[in-house]
């Protein structure tokens, strides 16, 4: 009796010790082996449509319910599980993307913190727009490759394809003052001559999942286009005769108002917040520049400032100052033009007045992308021709104060298009050397 | 004994008279002699036209001797400046076109007070040229010119009558000149824009304008500098999904994984743009040096696969544009391209 009581404790014993064996079997793979990982694939799946070549592009609405994860740049990868299902409702996890910053790393399922630097597109994007909607940021971007439009919620990872109207080849995206109004602009099939498409966007039938979009074409050749993000506007420049005319209309092209005339032609506009067009002549190193308020009501120029070597200008929201880049002997240097005083004063750094966007709360301040290094060359022809490829950092310019606040280290990124969110609750940039789209919250 | 009285009475009244006139002689000098040093004190400004937002030097111009022991006061807009013994000079700051710099000098010398005034009103008269020369789409900078270009100069006044309403730019008179020379041709009454052939390759050059209200009394003045460049070709990549890739240029190599195939696009900055469109252009495509195609019109892109031969690790592949009528309006660019294994 006592050796089968023996024998009972035995296999007693032995069960546990295998049972301990299983759990710690298990605690070792969920620490190591998950938290290694493999590779993630690509946010925005395998190419679109046309033989499944990995063009990383946009996932077609194939039905393969593949969820679009993404490579997480510079992070660790981790936590994270592969092939996640399409919900069935039009939504698709998104990539819980890292990045540096606090919060970043991985976890899993619903514990999981979004990083502050997110890639939100890996594909080349043509342009970005962010809106809140009951206290939530949505980020609303568009591909480059068939003009599809995708939506992001900032307040989590969920990303979701708002229209599937193909329109190939968007080389410039630019939302007015709402979600639903865009202008596109393209080339015309096999042509250099520039289409210019005034787009709403059509949202979705009951229960369906994603809208179309459609819009009105300007006539081809538009040089340049600036939005009203206010009041919803359009002004363009449309070349005709021996010089171009400046014409104001709205997203649905019903009215066209000539405000403008002039033999040249190359000029970039911006309207700003406060409802002035401003117009900048093109830049090149050497050349003086001038930028002008422009009077819609009679056409006249006003000077705003003038005689800069290869001059661009970014004029904040309230039209009273500016952020000036200017030529300077085999690179650039950056001011602050105080409009009503009319003096320009260096802030101690060098960047591109391209690389920056003023604040929507705050006039005074200004966030740029800043080089790293300025490597020699003719600015801004040699960085707009391709030529040169920059590395910046991202800094916060008080031009009240006259400081600077670095924000963040990027690796590899030219930043390019950079625009702010309603509140300046994120910043958006476009990576200029892959065209990339990332996202960075203040 | 009355005559005496009388004769007495007639000197006093004959000397009084005297002693009266002299002095008002003299005084009458006085005032002949200070009215004419008024006259020589006078104010210049350089530069003499000045432009808005700028520094403007004013100096006394003067024939007396003594200004330097003089006090001298100057006014802005009737507020005092600045205020020492020989200072003929001060520096002052115009302000926006439409406003107005009264400048007035009061000068202490020999217990006397001399003033001269003058009134500044900033006018501004921009050029801004543009070649009529090729960039490709989007392109964000400025079109240079090349050789024999056309340039097309445009003069962008301010002048504001004492009102402070701009003139009209259609009604001024403005003299151009380039590099020095008044340009007759395109100077006159209204022109406020003109076209001008470029020059030659290393020129350095200036387009000046002086702009003038009709009766003269008011001008402006500007100037902008051009630079003749070489046209170039480069090299992007054309991705068969997202277009010409303007982003990035392509520099003297480019690698190709076996099997793959790009598409190069040739891009032909600053080439006269009549020229390019002309007969008389050739377009050349070269591949390891053999010509592959040559036409007279424009063929931009060419594609290029790695191919299955192991044994060709790559090729040269030379893009060649010659306007043969036109000076330096040629160009040349190759690009090797790499296969992986």
């Amino acid at each position: 009796m006592s050796d089968k009581k023996e024998i009972g404790r035995k296999i007693l014993v032995g069960v546990i010790i295998l049972l301990a064996v299983v759990a710690l079997a298990l605690i070792i793979y969920g620490i190591f082996v998950v938290s290694s990982g493999d590779e993630l694939p690509s946010p925005l799946g395998a190419g679109e449509g046309d033989g499944g070549e990995d063009a990383g592009g946009i996932v077609e609405d194939g039905g393969d319910g593949t969820g679009p994860f993404g490579d997480i740049p510079g992070v660790p990868s981790g936590g994270v599980p592969s092939g996640v299902s399409d919900a069935g409702d039009g939504t698709l996890p998104g990539t819980p993307s890292g990045g540096v910053g606090p919060g970043s790393g991985a976890g899993v399922g619903s514990d999981f913190e979004i990083p502050r630097l997110r890639e939100l597109s890996d594909v080349p994007t043509a342009g970005v727009y962010a809106f809140a909607d009951e206290g939530v940021i949505f980020t609303r971007f568009l591909t480059r490759e068939r003009g599809h439009i995708f939506e992001a919620r900032m307040d989590d990872t969920r990303l979701r394809r708002v229209t599937n109207t193909t329109i190939p080849q968007i080389y410039q995206a630019m939302w007015t003052n709402s979600e639903e109004n865009l202008v596109l602009r393209y080339l015309e099939n096999g042509t250099e001559q520039v289409e210019t498409l005034l787009a709403r966007i059509i949202p979705a039938e009951e229960g369906g999942a994603e809208g179309r979009v459609e819009g009105i074409l300007l006539p081809q050749g538009v040089e340049e286009i600036a939005v009203d993000e206010e009041g919803g506007e359009i002004f363009y420049l449309l070349p005709q005769g021996n010089g171009v005319v400046g014409y104001i209309t709205d997203i649905n092209a019903s009215k066209q108002k000539k405000v403008f005339e002039s033999p040249i032609t190359e000029w970039i506009p911006q309207w700003t917040k406060s409802g002035d067009i401003i117009l900048t002549t093109k830049p090149s190193a050497n050349i003086l520049g001038h930028a002008y308020f422009l009077d819609v009501k009679n056409g006249e120029l006003e000077r705003i400032l003038g005689n800069e070597p290869g001059m661009t200008a970014l004029v904040n929201p309230d039209g009273t100052r500016a952020i000036v880049s200017r030529n300077t002997r085999g690179g650039f240097e950056t001011l602050i033009y105080d409009i009503k005083e009319a003096t320009l004063d260096p802030i101690g750094i060098k960047t591109l007045s391209e690389k920056c966007v003023w604040s929507r709360v705050d006039a005074t301040i200004v966030y740029c992308g800043i080089p790293v290094s300025i490597p020699r060359g003719d600015y801004p022809d040699s960085w707009y021709q391709g030529a040169i490829v920059l590395s910046d950092g991202l800094w916060r310019i008080d031009t009240e104060l006259g400081t600077v606040k670095f924000l963040l280290s990027l690796n590899e990124v030219d930043i390019a298009s950079l625009s702010i969110s309603p509140n300046d609750e994120f910043l958006y940039f476009i990576n200029k050397r892959d065209l990339s789209l990332w996202s960075y919250e203040l | 004994m009355k005559n005496q009285r009388i004769k007495k009475r007639a000197i006093v009244i004959f000397v009084a008279l005297v002693c009266f006139f002299a002095v008002s002689a003299g005084e009458a000098e006085a005032q002949t002699l200070f009215g004419d040093i008024n006259k020589t004190v006078s104010l210049t400004s350089t530069p003499r036209i000045p432009g808005s937002n700028e520094e403007v030097l004013i100096e006394i111009n003067s024939v007396l001797a003594n200004l330097g022991t003089s006090l001298i006061t100057w006014y802005v807009n009737d507020r005092i400046v600045l205020s020492g013994y020989g200072e003929q000079r001060i520096s002052v700051r115009t302000g926006n076109p439409g406003s107005a710099s009264v400048i007035r000098v009061s000068i202490l010398s020999a217990g006397s007070v001399l003033e001269a005034s003058m009134v500044i009103r900033p006018t501004i008269a921009d050029v801004i040229w543009e070649a009529d020369t090729y960039t490709p789409p989007f392109y964000r900078g400025k079109a240079l010119p090349s050789t024999e270009s056309k340039i097309k100069l445009w003069a962008v006044p301010d002048i504001r009558s004492d009102s402070g309403a701009r003139v009209s730019s259609n009604n001024l008179v403005y003299e151009w000149r380039i590099n020095g020379l008044p340009v007759r041709e395109i100077s006159g009454y209204g022109k406020n824009a003109a076209f001008i052939q470029s020059g030659y390759l290393g020129q350095s050059n200036v387009a000046e304008v002086v702009a003038r209200t009709s009766d003269g009394v008011i001008s402006a003045s500007g100037k902008s500098y051009y630079q003749i460049v070489e046209p170039w070709l480069v090299f992007y990549e054309k991705n068969s999904l997202t277009g010409i890739l303007f982003n990035t240029m392509l520099g003297n190599d480019v690698r190709l994984s076996k099997g793959d195939s790009i598409i190069l696009r040739a891009v032909p900055y600053f080439f006269d743009r009549d020229a390019l469109q002309g007969s008389n252009a050739a377009y050349t495509w070269k591949l390891d040096r053999d010509i592959i195609d040559r036409g007279t019109s424009p063929s931009y892109e060419i594609s290029i696969s790695s191919g299955e031969n192991a044994a060709v690790s790559g090729i040269t592949v030379e893009y060649d544009i010659d306007i043969e009528d036109r000076l330096l309006q040629s160009a040349s660019q190759k690009i090797n391209v790499r296969y992986d294994e």
